[in-house]
C-alpha cells in the first residue's frame, strides 16, 4: 500500500545529472559525430559529405602524422612518468623525519597550473633568457633555439609535461605502495632477498592494480593534452609538435572548418575509446 | 669490502636525491630569480645582483595592468562549477549510493567514461551552445562548460562518502516517522560535510587549471588565469619578468587546496579508485 503511493524519489534525485549529461556529454557527442559527416563553414554554410568526409580525412597525411605523434607523445610520456614516480616512491615510502620534507619537495611541481608549467619552461628554454641555455654555454656547448626547432621542440614540451604530472603519478604511487601488506616484505627480508628481489618479485606484482589505474587515467589525461603545445610551440614549427587538440583546435577555430574539425574529433574519440578499451584488456590479463 | 659496497650505495641514494631535489625546485627559483630582475638584466647574468628591483612585482600587483581581475575571474568560474558541481552531485550521488537499481549503476558507471573521453570531441557543439544563449566570452558559460569536467568526479567522490556512512542512522529516522527528503536533507548531508568540502575544493581545482574551454569561451574580459598566462606568450620574451610574477600569484590558490586537500588528492584524482 505504501509502496504505490511512494514518491519516486530516488529517480528524482538523479533528474540534474542526468540533464548535465544529456546537455554536456550526450548531446555534443551526437552533434560532433552528425556534424562531421558534413563540410561546414561560415564562409560556405553547411554541405553534405558523407563517408567521403572520412576518406578525405584519413589520406591526408598531416592528419595521420598528428596521430601517431600523439599516440608516441603518450607513450613517452606516461613511460618516464611511470619511471620516476616509482623511484619516488621506493625512495619515500618509509616515513622518516627527512623523507616527509623530500616528499613535499618533491611534489612541487605539481603546484604549477599546467599553462604556468608552459610558460615557466617556455622561459627555461628562451634563447636569450634562458636557463638551459646559460648552463649550455658555459659547459661550452653554446646555445639553441629549443622549443622553435623542429627537432627539440617536440622532447622539449614533453619534458615540461613530464616534469608537471610526474608529481601526480607519484602520489598515486606512493598510496599504492604504502597500502601493501607488510608481511610478504618480511618474508622476503627474512629469506634474504636482494633490494631488487624484493622489488621485482614482491612489491611490483602486489602494485599491478595501482600501476593499472595511474597507467589508465594518466594515458587518458595525456592522450587530451592540449595547453603545453598550444602555449609553447602552438603545434610548430611545421607541424612538428602537433597533436589532436591543437589540430582540431585549429580547424574549428582559426580556419572555421567546423565539418573538418568535428570529422576529426569524432576520430580523436574513436582512438581515445580504444585506447582505454585496450590498455583495460591489457591490465585485466596480466593480472589473471 | 661490505662496508665500501653499503658506502658506495649511500653516495648514489644522495645522487639520486639531489638529482631529484634539483628538478622538483629548478624552475621555482629560476621564476623567483626573474621576477625581481630589473630591466636589461639578463636573469643568467652576474650582473643581476646589482639590478634587482621590485618594479616587476609592483607592476604586476597594483601599478600597471594588475593579475587582480583575472585572479578573480578565475576564482568566480571556480567558485560558481564548484557550488553548481555539489547542487547536482549531492543528490545524484546519494541516489547511487542508496539505490542501486539497472538503470543507476549504469548510469553511474557511464560517468567514468566521460570523465576519460578527449574533450576537443565536445568542444564545438558546446562553443555553438555557448553562442546560442549569449553566454560567449561569459564567466556562467564557462562555468557551465566546466561542469564536464566536475560533475563525474564530485559524483564519484561524493558516492564514496555517502557509502561510508552506512544506513543504519537513515533506517532509525524512517522508523521514527521521517521521510526520505528529510532523511536525506537532514541526516546525511549533514553527516557529509566533510566529504562535501573535500569535493567542492577538488571541483574548484579542476576549474582553476582548466585551459580548452577557458581559452575558447573567454573573451579579455573574463581571461581566467591560465588564459591570462598563456596570452602573454603571444608576445614572446617581452614580458618574461610579468610572467614570473604572475606565474608565481598563480600559485597561492594552488598552495591553500592542496594544504587542505593533501589526503584526498589521490582519491579525486583517481576518482575513488585508490584511497
Amino acid at each position: 500500500m505504501i509502496k504505490r503511493t511512494e514518491f519516486p524519489f530516488h529517480y528524482l534525485m538523479i533528474v540534474p545529472t542526468l540533464v548535465v549529461v544529456g546537455m554536456f556529454f550526450v548531446y555534443p557527442l551526437a552533434q560532433t559525430f552528425y556534424l562531421s559527416f558534413f563540410s561546414y563553414s561560415p564562409i560556405y554554410g553547411k554541405k553534405f559529405l558523407g563517408l567521403t568526409a572520412y576518406s578525405r580525412v584519413l589520406s591526408d597525411k598531416t592528419f595521420i602524422d598528428t596521430i601517431l605523434r600523439n599516440l608516441i607523445y603518450v607513450g613517452v610520456v606516461v613511460g618516464v612518468n611511470l619511471l620516476i614516480g616509482m623511484g619516488y616512491a621506493l625512495l619515500t615510502y618509509k616515513a622518516a623525519r627527512g623523507i616527509r620534507i623530500l616528499r613535499i619537495i618533491l611534489v612541487i611541481p605539481i603546484l604549477f597550473i599546467p599553462a604556468a608549467a608552459a610558460v615557466t619552461w617556455s622561459l627555461l628554454y628562451g634563447e636569450q633568457i634562458g636557463l638551459i641555455n646559460h648552463f649550455l654555454e658555459i659547459i661550452g656547448l653554446g646555445r639553441r633555439t629549443w622549443l622553435a626547432s623542429g627537432r627539440t621542440g617536440f622532447p622539449a614540451v614533453m619534458v615540461t609535461d613530464i616534469w608537471g604530472w610526474t608529481p601526480f603519478v607519484y602520489l598515486i604511487l606512493l598510496a599504492g605502495l604504502q597500502s601493501l601488506p607488510v608481511e610478504p616484505l618480511e618474508a622476503a627480508e627474512i629469506d634474504g632477498a636482494s633490494s631488487f628481489k624484493k622489488f621485482w618479485y614482491v612489491i611490483l606484482p602486489m602494485m599491478k592494480p595501482v600501476i593499472a589505474v595511474a597507467t589508465v587515467i594518466k594515458s587518458l589525461e595525456t592522450f587530451r593534452t592540449f595547453v603545453f603545445m598550444w602555449t609553447m610551440t602552438m603545434g610548430g614549427p611545421g607541424d612538428s609538435t602537433q597533436v589532436l587538440s591543437t589540430l582540431i583546435f585549429a580547424k574549428a577555430f582559426r580556419q572555421f572548418k567546423y565539418g573538418l574539425g568535428s570529422t576529426m574529433a569524432t576520430i580523436a574519440f574513436l582512438i581515445a575509446m580504444a585506447l582505454s578499451f585496450f590498455l583495460i584488456t591489457i591490465f585485466k590479463e596480466r593480472q589473471r | 669490502m661490505k662496508s665500501k659496497k653499503k658506502s658506495a650505495i649511500l653516495v648514489g641514494i644522495g645522487a639520486i636525491i639531489f638529482l631529484a631535489i634539483t628538478w622538483s625546485i629548478f624552475p621555482l627559483v629560476y621564476l623567483w630569480i626573474i621576477s625581481f630582475a630589473g630591466l636589461g638584466a639578463l636573469p643568467t647574468s652576474l650582473e643581476l645582483p646589482k639590478r634587482l628591483t621590485l618594479a616587476n612585482w609592483k607592476e604586476v600587483l597594483y601599478a600597471g595592468e594588475t593579475i587582480w581581475p583575472y585572479m578573480l575571474n578565475s576564482l568566480i568560474v571556480g567558485g560558481t562549477t564548484a557550488a553548481i558541481t555539489l547542487a547536482i552531485a549531492l543528490p545524484g550521488a546519494y541516489s547511487f549510493s542508496r539505490y542501486k537499481t539497472k538503470a543507476n549503476n549504469a548510469i553511474f558507471t557511464s560517468l567514468l567514461f566521460f570523465r576519460m573521453m578527449p574533450y576537443i570531441s565536445l568542444v564545438i557543439p558546446l562553443f555553438f551552445m555557448m553562442e546560442k544563449y549569449g553566454l560567449l566570452g561569459s564567466r556562467l558559460g564557462l562555468s557551465l562548460s566546466h561542469l564536464v569536467y566536475t560533475v563525474p568526479v564530485g559524483i564519484w567522490l561524493m558516492k564514496g562518502y555517502f557509502d561510508l556512512l552506512g544506513p543504519e542512522i537513515e533506517e532509525a529516522a524512517l522508523v521514527d516517522g521521517a521521510n526520505k527528503f528529510q532523511v536525506f536533507w537532514r541526516i546525511s548531508v549533514p553527516l557529509s560535510a566533510p566529504g562535501m568540502a573535500v569535493t567542492a575544493m577538488f571541483t574548484f581545482l579542476l576549474s582553476y587549471i582548466e585551459f580548452l574551454f577557458a581559452v575558447i569561451l573567454t573573451r579579455k574580459l573574463t581571461f581566467t588565469l591560465p588564459v591570462r598566462l598563456a596570452a602573454y606568450m603571444d608576445i614572446h620574451e617581452t614580458y618574461w619578468r610579468l610572467i614570473a610574477c604572475s606565474s608565481i600569484i598563480t600559485l597561492i590558490p594552488m598552495i591553500i587546496l592542496f594544504a587542505f586537500l593533501q589526503r584526498h588528492l589521490v582519491r579525486g584524482f583517481t576518482m575513488g579508485a585508490i584511497k
